[in-house]
């Protein structure tokens, strides 16, 4: 009686959220693992074990995830250079106050706190709609094209809507990172003679260097794992060539009822995002224990 | 020097003012055709509106069946905010007051679920809530959220507990407060600024999350935002002056909070950021 008194307050700081965190992931996860060795078509009351073959047909070509991946990873990287470039950019011009700065800051952080859904419809409009009648005032052949019914300008679309809400994100963290250089690094920089470009270059941005890899980092990660925009913007065409990793596990699950391979897929995908995950927590907690 | 420096900061603002505009474009041609009639949105794009037509807004409203899209979008978010910030906090500090082999093992399985995309769990999570029933109502849509924040809203808040001294604790149970008084009276309201950071964060996932609603609350009746938008677009895809103002409709409640707490968003990204 006396035991079971001492763990009612665990049971009730603990409990509750024991039981949620299990139901959303631990339970789903386990079952992943379970359906991914299995050939079940996510409708039939009947499903076989069948090992490794799954992942054998990932990886030997036979399905369109590896198609998927390699578009995924290199317009991730695309996406990535460009978001961290303006970002840095942003946060230069933007790290020491001056009148109105402070919303600038909220201007360019703001794509940044909507949904991807609702910001590839906007851009969806852009493209469609007003760069047309663009192209009809200033005669432009670039705003004229078929921004998303070509494979080139589609990518081109998908990295321009990213970056647009990527940007502000890198600028917020990176300001955090100029305003924190110490004044006597600059200031002697400057004594030396130095140009503004080169003490940005090779006095400030080496102290930022642990900001910066949170900052490559978070990009990697958010554009692998890519799903909304694409959703909204190019529907994974033309021709599916704009099918991301998430995308692609989705239709193989709910369009084409191949759940046991969608679920060896949905752990490859685990395995390339835990990699680049873990790598940016680790640099993390390092940057933290260096600052405190 | 001090003209130099003023002259810099001159030049600044101008070049901000015109990246502002480049990044403002979009919305500012969303907002301003969503009050034209479809014929003038094809043929003058970008002229201001002849006269303003709020009628958009009442097609767009029923057309997407706003009252109740709103309403689920509202409980989903709001129960699972209440649920992260109240249970993140409870975990945090029974981690760090009471540590016990079960609750080490939690903790080390929360920060190792932070690895885990969402896309690899979704196909599992429906057989779970159909498991459970709960495929037809919001329910699902919330545990999973909560179950998710959970992880990163424990990781954020434990920081915050850390800061606070035990002595206050010390001194409150001499006085006869038993652990719950401890926690929700002494220990809950000082946590308040981290809570507001993490408010603001999750906030924003939930009401701009398009993949687990996908998956869960993919019904008419418990639709959320971004689904109705999706589907909207499926339905009207060149139908601008419907699709317009709905856009405009489901941004605006993230317009005026982000005009109201500009400061604590910033801030809040910033600390989020070096702790996850």
């Amino acid at each position: 009686m006396n035991k079971l008194k001492k763990a009612i307050p665990h049971i009730v700081f603990l409990g509750p959220a024991f039981i949620l965190f299990s139901l959303a992931v631990i339970i789903p996860f386990a079952v992943s693992i379970y359906y991914s060795l299995t050939d079940w078509n996510g409708i039939s009351s009947t499903s076989n074990f069948v090992g490794f073959k799954n992942y054998i047909a990932i990886f030997s070509g036979k399905t369109q995830f590896l198609t998927a991946a390699k578009f995924t990873v290199w317009i991730g990287l695309v996406i990535v250079v460009l978001t961290n470039l303006l970002g840095i950019a942003l946060a230069a011009l933007l790290e020491k106050k001056f009148h109105g700065s402070d919303f600038f800051r909220a201007v360019f952080f703001l794509p940044n706190t909507m949904g991807g859904v609702v910001m590839g419809y906007i851009w969806r409009f852009i493209f469609i709609a007003a760069f047309g009648a663009l192209g009809e005032i200033f005669k432009w052949k670039v705003l004229q094209l078929p921004w998303l019914g070509t494979p080139g300008t589609a990518y081109a679309a998908l990295i321009i809507v990213s970056v647009w809400q990527g940007a502000g994100y890198v600028m917020v963290i990176m300001i955090a990172a100029l305003t924190g250089i110490p004044a006597e690094l600059t200031e002697a920089a400057k004594v030396d003679g130095a140009s503004a470009w080169k003490t940005f270059w090779s006095v400030k941005m080496p102290q930022c260097i642990p900001y910066l890899t949170v900052c490559l980092f978070w990009s990697i990660a958010t554009s692998f794992k890519m799903f909304d925009v694409n959703v909204a913007l190019t529907k994974g065409g033309p021709y599916g060539m704009t099918t991301s990793m998430a995308q692609q596990i989705y239709n193989d699950a709910f369009t084409s009822n191949r759940y046991g391979l969608a679920n060896a897929e949905a752990m490859v995908f685990f395995v390339i995002i835990f990699v680049v995950t873990a790598l940016q927590m680790y640099l993390t907690g390092r940057e933290e224990k260096r600052l405190s | 020097m001090n003209s130099r420096k003023r002259k810099l900061s001159g030049v600044k603002f101008v070049i901000a003012l015109i990246a502002a505009i480049l990044f403002m474009i979009p919305f500012f041609l969303v907002i301003l055709n969503s009050v034209k009639p479809l014929d003038q949105i094809m043929t003058e794009l970008l002229a201001f509106p002849r006269s303003v037509r709020w009628e958009n807004y009442k097609n767009a409203w029923t057309q997407v069946n706003m009252s109740v899209v709103m309403r689920n979008t509202i409980i989903v978010t709001g129960v699972s905010l209440v649920l992260i910030l109240l249970l993140s906090s409870m975990l945090a500090y029974w981690m760090n007051r009471h540590k016990t082999i079960f609750s080490s093992i939690f903790e080390k399985l929360l920060v190792g679920s932070l690895l885990i995309p969402f896309a690899t769990v979704m196909l599992s999570l429906v057989k779970t809530m159909s498991w459970l029933g709960l495929t037809n109502s919001l329910w699902g849509g919330i545990i999973t959220y909560s179950g998710m924040g959970i992880a990163f809203g424990t990781f954020m808040m434990s920081g915050a507990v850390k800061a606070i001294p035990i002595e206050l604790e010390e001194s409150a149970a001499l006085d006869g407060c038993n652990v719950y008084q401890r926690f929700f009276i002494i220990v809950f309201p000082l946590l308040r600024p981290t809570l507001l950071s993490l408010f603001v964060l999750d906030l924003f996932w939930i009401w701009n999350d398009y993949i687990v609603a996908l998956t869960l609350l993919n019904k008419p009746e418990l639709m959320t935002l971004q689904l109705a938008i999706n589907k909207l677009f499926g339905l009207y895809s060149n139908q601008w002056d419907i699709a317009l103002p709905a856009i405009v409709m489901s941004i605006l409640p993230i317009l005026v909070i982000n005009v109201l707490m500009q400061k604590r968003i910033v801030s809040g990204v910033a600390s989020g950021a070096v702790k996850g």
